[in-house]
């Protein structure tokens, strides 16, 4: 009786409402809701998804101790483990770096997805662009990666390289994508443990602005972004996105063969790209896959790429080809010949892309 | 003659549609949440234990609502049964709240054993 009058309270009904139909009255996700409400919900398994929204709502508002309130209310298990993988994904949305890490580091199984996320759900801040003095960009990053690096303590060690990995990268898209100047400077400067991400950054940044968006990106856009890096081109400045937009095209690639033993860093969203030899290599690589963000990037532009001697451009390239849907190239044509490739990286991408017909698939799909 | 009568007596209840025992022992919970409560467990022990009479279970329920909330209730429960049990939702009510379940897959991936819980 006492659940039911509970049940009547929490939902500000008169007493004719059913209990069946109150409790499943939709609660609008992001609702504000405290972890107190959610006692009043007399069913236990309605109660777990409130105390998890009571985290996430809270989390969202910057509240670490009342979402680590909320949290604390479910015992472990899933629901726990998911109650702070929606903390640290809302803490991070809400600039807070450090707690954020700290709720994936509770997630269990969910952690690497967790900070996956939380690293994605970082916001850009208004005027925070490379055209800044590189001396104020360098000590900004710096501060934010030893918060992360920090937080990251907490995580096994198998999360914890991905985490760095992830916030860097996500740290430096935050400095270039969509804020309309790709001014390669502060990539340049890049601390050694931070050089890739940075250049991926500038690289999409520059992919972007290279032409305007549906018009697909000129041909030799690669040795145009090379130039634009070594300052034979000016910084491209356009356009910028509003913060909700600054997304594009990305892939999670399939873990290839050849590929296993090769270092690679994170990516937008779920993404990773092989880390180049050298830097040279290493911006070209960048570029690939900047250009493959570019949802107007057909297929052609990659072709040159897969004759190129170095292994980890050729590979790069060889899996954007197939990724892309092409505008005039015959793909059966062009990826048959690969079959009998001395070059197992050329020969892996070959068979999965004629298997599967990669090139028809919307990023996100199987393939 | 009492003991010759109660077979078909029985049967002819039973085509009739009577309510079952385990029925009336729900409706005479009296507290409404209670009823749901006890609802709710005739359908999870069925499910539990794998029996595909939970269904049939599920289906005696007499209302919509009382029907998705045992089915959201087993779906939180058993995320991994969420997009089973959520596919079948009948009220708006549950859809939306069915999507907090479904609408985040990893809760689905079953959970590994110690020292591998890293995807």
């Amino acid at each position: 009786m006492i659940r039911a009058l509970a049940l009547l309270l929490a939902s500000g009904c008169t007493p004719q409402g059913e209990p069946a139909e109150q409790a499943l009255l939709s609660q609008p996700e992001g609702a504000a809701i405290s972890a107190q409400d959610c006692q009043l919900q007399p069913f236990d398994e309605l109660r777990v998804l409130c105390l998890v929204d009571a985290a996430a709502h809270a989390a969202g508002s910057g509240d670490e101790a009342a979402a680590e309130a909320a949290c604390a209310a479910l015992e472990a298990g899933t629901w726990n483990q998911e109650c702070h993988f929606r903390a640290g994904e809302e803490l991070a949305r809400a600039g807070e770096l450090g707690a954020a890490i700290g709720h994936c580091a509770r997630a269990g199984r969910f952690s690497r997805f967790c900070v996956t996320h939380a690293g994605w759900a970082l916001q850009p801040e208004a005027g925070f662009d490379s055209s800044l003095p590189v001396n104020e960009i360098l000590p900004a990053i710096a501060s934010s990666t030893s918060e992360v690096q920090a937080a990251a303590q907490g995580l096994e060690d198998s999360a914890r390289a991905e985490a760095l990995g992830t916030f860097r990268m996500s740290l430096w898209y935050r400095l270039y994508f969509g804020t309309g100047v790709a001014e390669p400077a502060p990539a340049r400067a890049a601390p050694q443990d931070q050089a890739a991400q940075a250049r991926s950054a500038f690289a999409l940044e520059a992919s972007r602005l290279l032409s305007a968006p549906g018009l697909g990106p000129p041909d030799d856009a690669v040795q145009r972004i090379q130039r634009i890096w070594s300052g034979a081109l000016a910084a491209p400045t356009g356009a910028r996105l509003p913060p909700q937009s600054r997304h594009g095209r990305y892939n999670v690639p399939l873990p290839a063969p050849h590929e296993r033993q090769l270092e690679h860093i994170p990516l937008y969203g779920g993404g990773r790209r092989l880390l180049g030899a050298d830097a040279e290599e290493d911006l070209v690589v960048a570029a690939l896959e900047a250009l493959y963000f570019r949802p107007d990037t057909p297929s052609e532009l990659y072709l040159p790429w897969i004759h190129d001697p170095r292994d980890r451009v050729r590979w790069t390239a060889a899996r954007l080809l197939r990724l892309c849907q092409p505008q005039t190239l015959d793909m059966e044509a062009t990826l048959e010949p690969l079959l009998q490739s001395p070059d197992p990286g050329l020969r892996w991408n070959a068979e999965d892309a004629l298997a599967h017909r990669s090139w028809e698939h919307k990023p996100g799909e199987a393939r | 003659m009492t003991a010759r009568l109660r077979p078909p007596l029985l049967l002819a209840l039973l085509v009739l549609g009577c309510p079952g025992p385990a029925e009336d022992e729900c409706d005479r919970a009296g507290d409404p949440v209670a009823r749901e409560d006890c609802l709710f467990e005739r359908v999870s022990q069925l499910f539990s234990a794998g029996d595909h009479e939970w269904r049939q279970a599920l289906q005696a329920i007499d209302t919509p609502a009382s029907r998705d909330l045992v089915r959201l209730r087993l779906a939180i429960l058993d995320p991994q049964q969420g997009p089973t049990l959520c596919r079948e939702v009948e009220t708006e009510g549950a859809r939306q709240r069915c999507r907090r379940v479904v609408g985040r897959p990893h809760l689905a991936s079953p959970p590994r054993p110690p020292g591998q819980e890293q995807p």
